[in-house]
């Protein structure tokens, strides 16, 4: 399932997905990935993404 | 063996290591040897590496069936194994290829092709130069001196593969 709240989270602090995994320190790819959903992060990934965009672990990969 | 082989061996051996830790040196953007992976990446490589596994454990079998029921192949044992690692290993580095998990953080993917470029003619240019020489087939045997043409051919593969995945990742952009 792709994670909508993740791609609007990061567009909301004007990031690229090359920016972001930068700050993460993973690759391009893998924000992509996680995006669309085709790979879901461990929970130390999942904990930095959510430091670097201000948001919390249920605002961003929790599901409704 | 003689000294004269068993030193040209040793030095050819050891300018390979010299030019892979150079080339490895120089693919980096800070200057590292060592390859830096994120966290799916090195799931995927270790996929990659089980594919690997597993492809060159059938082929083994395969070689070894050949042998019990006295088929008899036309090379020498040595480009049989050496086939078969360029076979495992290419199908390491497709898969990994294709799951955008072969170039690491830390490497420049257009100093990787080229190196690859680089590496694939040299390779070329010395098997080109073993059959101009008449070394490849001996006998109707196919020798070591095959190795090279293999490999070269094994790192284009590896170009083509890595350059139409980065154009399907920008046409997905």
């Amino acid at each position: 399932m792709k994670n909508l709240k993740l791609k609007s989270a990061r567009a909301a602090m004007d990031l690229s997905q090359q920016q972001l995994a930068e700050m993460v320190g993973v690759s391009r790819q893998t924000i992509n990935a996680i995006e669309k959903g085709d790979y879901n992060p461990t929970i130390n990934l999942c904990i930095a993404i959510c430091k670097t965009l201000n948001k919390t672990l249920d605002q961003l990969f929790w599901e409704e | 063996m003689n000294i004269g082989r068993t030193l040209g061996l040793v030095t050819g051996l050891a300018l390979g290591v010299l030019i892979a830790l150079v080339v490895l040196k120089l693919t980096k953007t800070n200057g590292r040897i060592k390859c830096e992976y994120d966290e799916r990446q090195a799931l995927i490589r270790g996929k990659g590496y089980k594919l690997s596994f597993f492809i060159l454990l059938f082929y083994m079998v395969l070689y070894g069936l050949t042998t019990v029921m006295e088929i008899r192949i036309p090379a020498d044992n040595f480009v049989v194994m050496m086939v078969g690692v360029c076979l495992s290993v290419s199908a390491q580095v497709i898969y990994c290829t294709w799951n955008e998990a072969y170039v690491s953080l830390n490497e420049n993917p257009r100093k990787l092709i080229i190196a690859f470029v680089l590496i694939a003619l040299v390779n070329i240019a010395m098997g080109v130069s073993s059959i101009i020489e008449g070394k490849v087939i001996v006998d109707g045997i196919l020798t070591f001196h095959c190795i090279n043409l293999v490999a070269g051919i094994m790192c284009l593969l590896v170009i083509a593969f890595i350059i139409l995945r980065r154009h399907l990742a920008s046409e997905e952009e």
